[in-house]
């Protein structure tokens, strides 16, 4: 894709009629749209709490539904649909709808400076948890809602990207049917655009009844809205400094556990429940091994917990704070960062690990694991049996060699990158375990770290700008699966490079003479 | 049973299921017999030095180990046969298995001496272990209390395992029939990259006079240089050349605070961490091999850049002793500290040049930033070809060119897009067994850094600690750093270091494929059984 590419996605064609919506133009209008919706719905809650902040974000929802509607009217091009403008295009939409929230909130005047509202609107959209603010009962409702919702904006886009990269990239299936991984058809339709309509459904469904679980089980409206969006994205942000253990509620907890551990289902996976067969989902092999490695990594976390505090009432703790890590999502009911050792050295796996493929979830994803640790089985067969011919299997599904090409990638990248940004972590102050720890939270978008005086740094309130600044890419290029990062990357240094190489330049001389 | 039996004719007199079972398991017993006998040579010297040493008595506990070796390695070689061709199992098994027996046996010296007690064998092994895989970790805290004659085992069983005793082994297996070929490619490093004669034997040979090459001169630059006695130049020639990192005093290399031999040192290092094959070739008078080969190119950019980075670092940023106090660091003297610990890291060498814990040497003083660093070159090591540890460069450079070639792939689905280094294509078989040594390099990594952590160990002392074991580096970060010793794990954590170190050593696969030809032979012999019952 060169730069001219992305330009004619935006041109009227030759019959004068509408220019044709690409997949850029489908995608900002995606952004504004959904941007509008939570807006609309941060505004409700201001009003009569802080009637200058409802007043401003009704104005920016009123601006934001108005330019989703002007792109709704333009048909849209199912051909533009090719790989780099798609993975392109997603990450043009996170970029915007964090643009609308730097905006917002240096309009509400929730923060001063644009690098801190930036840094917080970035860290919502990529579903991170590490907030800017301390103590987020000072901020308004209205302030409150959108926060949250940043992160459910963050984690839709996540899963349309998903979707949009579904027929192109046969190594990121994640939406593919979990039962016939070998086939890549998705679960919820055959073509990507319905499919895309139904995951919007199913996850503002989905939110809706967290809500209203959550409102049953003690939370205040706010409280539980608030939740509720940050949670079903595995976002992590909350309305309280002490995050979920303000409540000090068996029941929260348990709600909460339950559906951080949902967000870290295959969406179709969940698509299975909602259809009704429940016999299905046994045969999916990835979430036998997910469910294996929650039942082991809490019984592990607990058992050396209890060793070490001998309290005896750690159980739900070690339970929650496993869910939460395992699916990025960063809710707290414990400083887990002053555990015994073994614990947060699992945790931390955990939280580069990540939870399913195909869920809103962040990190490396189980099957990729599952799939090279087959791999490496196969390579050592291969030195016992070198003409033997095996394929690397994953339950019942054959894994082609490509994907496993693809799924190594991402690990290195994922290693690259997180390595890159803890040497600038350090470099700007933070000591080798909380810069190590912090980058790779970054990166599975996770969010807390380990702390550098001990315990967990659950705010980046402690952290320097450029620290806050190194942060910003990690938990962006994280959000989106690193690849399609990388990809905008080299499509914006490719546009560049074209625009003003000297050709061009030459070109623009003779168009001009 | 002593008498003993060419497999060739036992196959065409006796070819009974008991023999063929006998002549299955024959070539593993008889190459850690071999593996066994090797290690009284170096008994010997230990014990001459130690019968020479006023100050200690160690004598009977080296001379058990040398019996020891002698019964035992007679007791396997004698009886056996390697047979006409050795399976790919069967040399998996003999490389790991005659690892653990020599480690076993190395390790009695230092608990029937002064060194350690015997209930405390598990940090005997750990110092064997440390030892024959030229890793360098210590469990002693005061080294120098002990005899110089249990002090130069120490550093001879790092001579021992930094090329490689199965090296030594290939250069006579010729007289006994065994085709090395598949023990060099399973342990030595070398022939993956470069065969420098025709016949392995002529290789292991040629790479067995390099090493030595090395090591004698390197012992003389340091016995010429005033400071080092010839014991120490010896005993520190062995341990740099093997890239192992023992040293016979407390402060390692710091305790002659000379950049002379710290100068002696680095060269040595920097040289045994790249490829063999280059430096035969350049003693052949073809140096372009250097400047042709990416790997090289690639190692030497990463350690002269690490080098120009900690030096400016070090010189620019306020570094602090342990009490908080600002360090007083010159250019000369911060370039000095970062090209000796850049490159003991590098080369996965292991030596510290600290002058005391409160020293520019100590590098858990230094920046951060230079800390992750130093833990990013240790995971990737030396060169292919060396006697450096770590994930090698080679490795490192494919995986990374392969993620590369993943993101421009999406961009040009169509496309070739080979893997090349320098100007030859990397087959896309030797970049799935690169994948699978990374994967299984990593995973085993944080397996290790779990179990570390689960005995109570800080996170960070347990990352680094696997890192530094599974790359046979020595050191690791905070409390265990270069003025340290691992005594700061409990001895479950040195238990599992002991294994990753092992592990490390072997490239991996020959330790978990060890079990191999024995599940092998169990299983036939099930099937037999149920065959015989039906």
């Amino acid at each position: 894709m060169t730069g001219t590419g992305v330009a004619e996605t935006f041109v009227d064609d030759a019959t004068g009629g509408p220019a044709r919506l690409g997949v850029y133009g489908a995608s900002i209008g995606i952004a504004f749209g959904l941007s509008g919706l939570v807006l609309s719905l941060a505004t409700g809650f201001a009003i009569g709490d802080n009637n200058a902040d409802a007043a401003i974000m009704f104005v920016f929802a009123i601006l934001c539904l108005g330019m989703a509607a002007l792109q709704r009217r333009r048909p849209f091009e199912a051909r533009s649909m090719r790989p780099v403008p798609t993975l392109t295009a997603g990450v043009v939409g996170y970029l915007v709808v964090a643009a609308i929230s730097t905006v917002v909130y240096l309009a509400t005047g929730t923060v001063d400076r644009i690098d801190d509202a930036l840094y917080e609107s970035v860290t919502g959209v990529a579903t991170s948890s590490l907030t800017l603010f301390e103590d987020p009962q000072q901020l308004s409702r209205g302030v409150l809602i959108w926060r949250s919702g940043t992160q459910w904006i963050g984690g839709l886009v996540a899963l349309a990207l998903a979707i949009g990269l579904l027929p192109f990239l046969g190594g990121s299936r994640e939406l593919a049917d979990p039962r016939r991984r070998g086939e890549r058809r998705l679960a919820l339709a055959d073509r990507p655009v319905p499919a895309l309509k139904r995951v919007a459904i199913m996850y503002s469904g989905v939110t809706v009844v967290v809500t209203a679980a959550l409102f049953m089980v003690g939370m205040g409206p706010t409280d539980a809205v608030a939740h509720a969006l940050s949670s079903v994205s595995t976002g992590g942000f909350s309305t309280h400094a002490d995050s979920i253990a303000h409540f000090d509620s068996r029941a929260v907890d348990i709600v909460m556990i339950v559906v951080m551990a949902g967000a870290g289902f295959s969406l179709a996976l969940v698509w299975m429940l909602y259809r009704g067969q429940f016999r299905d989902t046994r045969r999916v092999y990835e979430l036998r091994v997910y469910g294996a490695v929650l039942v082991f990594a809490s019984t592990w976390v607990w058992w050396l917990v209890e060793s070490d505090e001998g309290s005896g009432d750690r159980l739900l703790d070690s339970v929650f704070t496993v869910v939460s890590l395992s699916t990025t999502t960063g809710h707290r009911v414990a400083e887990w960062g002053s555990w015994h050792p073994g614990a947060e050295m699992m945790l931390l796996f955990l939280l580069v690990a990540g939870g399913m493929s195909g869920s809103v979830a962040g990190g490396l994803r189980w099957i990729r694991l599952v799939g090279l640790a087959q791999f490496v089985w196969r390579e050592l067969l291969r030195q016992l049996h070198p003409r033997a011919v095996r394929s690397v299997k994953v339950g019942n599904s054959s894994i082609s060699e490509e994907s496993i090409d693809r799924w190594h990638a991402q690990l290195v990248l994922t290693m690259v990158m997180a390595g890159t940004g803890a040497v600038a972590l350090a470099f700007f102050g933070s000591d080798i375990t909380e810069a190590l720890t912090l980058a790779f939270s970054a990166v599975s978008t996770t969010g807390p770290a380990l702390a550098e005086d001990g315990g967990t740094l659950v705010h980046a309130a402690t952290l320097s700008r450029s620290d806050r600044a190194a942060l910003m890419p990690l938990v962006l290029a994280g959000r989106v699966a690193i690849t399609p990062a990388l990809v905008a990357v080299s499509v914006l240094y490719v546009a560049i490079r074209s625009r003003f190489s000297a050709n061009a330049f030459r070109r623009g001389l003779q168009a001009r003479s | 049973m002593l008498a003993r039996f060419r497999s060739t004719d036992v196959a065409e007199s006796f070819d009974t299921p008991r023999v063929q079972r006998l002549r299955k398991t024959a070539p593993t017993v008889h190459v850690v017999g071999l593996s066994l006998l090797f290690l009284i040579p170096g008994l010997l010297v230990a014990l001459a030095i130690e019968w020479g040493s006023p100050t200690s008595h160690d004598e009977p506990a080296l001379l058990l180990a040398i019996g020891l070796a002698a019964t035992l390695g007679l007791a396997c070689w004698l009886p056996t046969e390697p047979g006409a061709q050795l399976a790919t199992s069967s040399v998996f098994s003999s490389v790991a298995f005659s690892w653990i027996a020599c480690s076993i046996v190395g390790a009695v010296p230092y608990a029937a001496g002064s060194m350690f007690e015997w209930r405390h064998f598990d940090s005997a092994l750990f110092e064997a272990v440390s030892g024959f895989s030229a890793t360098g970790s210590t469990v002693l805290s005061d080294i120098e209390s002990n005899g110089a004659g249990i002090l130069m085992w120490r550093q001879i069983t790092q001579f021992y395992g930094g090329m490689g005793m199965v090296v030594l082994a290939v250069t006579v297996l010729p007289a006994l029939g065994v085709g090395g070929l598949a023990l060099m490619t399973a342990e030595a490093p070398g022939t993956n990259s470069d065969r420098l004669a025709p016949r392995v034997t002529e290789t292991a040979r040629t790479l067995w006079k390099i090493y030595l090459g090395i090591t004698l001169v390197v012992a003389l630059l340091l016995w010429l240089i005033p400071g080092p006695s010839l014991y120490d130049a010896v005993a520190h020639a062995l341990t740099t050349s093997s890239t192992g990192g023992f040293s016979t005093y407390n402060s390692s290399i710091g305790h002659f605070n000379s950049w002379l031999v710290e100068g002696v040192i680095v060269a040595g290092l920097f040289l045994c961490g790249m490829n063999f094959a280059l430096h035969h070739r350049a003693l052949r008078g073809d140096l372009r091999g250097y400047t042709k080969s990416s790997d090289t190119k690639v190692y030497v950019l990463i350690t002269v850049g690490a080098i120009v980075v900690a030096t400016l670092v070090n010189w620019i940023v306020d570094v602090r002793d342990t009490a908080g106090n600002l360090l007083d660091v010159s250019f000369l003297g911060s370039l000095r500290d970062a090209s000796f610990n850049v490159v003991t890291l590098a080369s996965s060498g292991g030596f510290g040049n600290a002058r005391g814990p409160d020293s520019l040497g100590n590098f858990v003083l230094w920046a951060p930033q230079l800390q992750i660093m130093l833990l990013l070159i240790m995971v990737i090591g030396g060169s292919v070809g060396s006697t450096a540890g770590g994930a090698k460069v080679f490795r490192a450079e494919v995986a990374f060119k392969h993620a590369v070639r993943a993101i421009r792939r999406i961009r040009h689905p169509r496309g070739v897009l080979p893997i090349k280094l320098g100007e030859q294509s990397v087959p896309s078989d030797i970049v799935h067994r690169v994948i699978g040594f990374l994967t299984t390099f990593l995973l085993i990594t944080v397996i290790g850094a779990m179990l570390v952590a689960a005995t109570g160990a800080p996170v960070l002392e347990s990352i680094s600690a696997s890192i530094s074991a599974m790359s046979n580096m020595g050191p690791a970060l905070g409390d265990a750093g270069p003025t340290s010793n691992f005594l700061v794990f409990s001895r479950p954590a040195r238990a599992v270091l002991t294994v990753l170190m092992m592990i490390g050593r072997l490239e991996l696969f020959a330790v978990l494929l060890m079990f191999a030809t024995p599940s092998t032979s169990l299983r036939n012999a099930r099937a037999r059984r149920q065959r015989r019952s039906a």
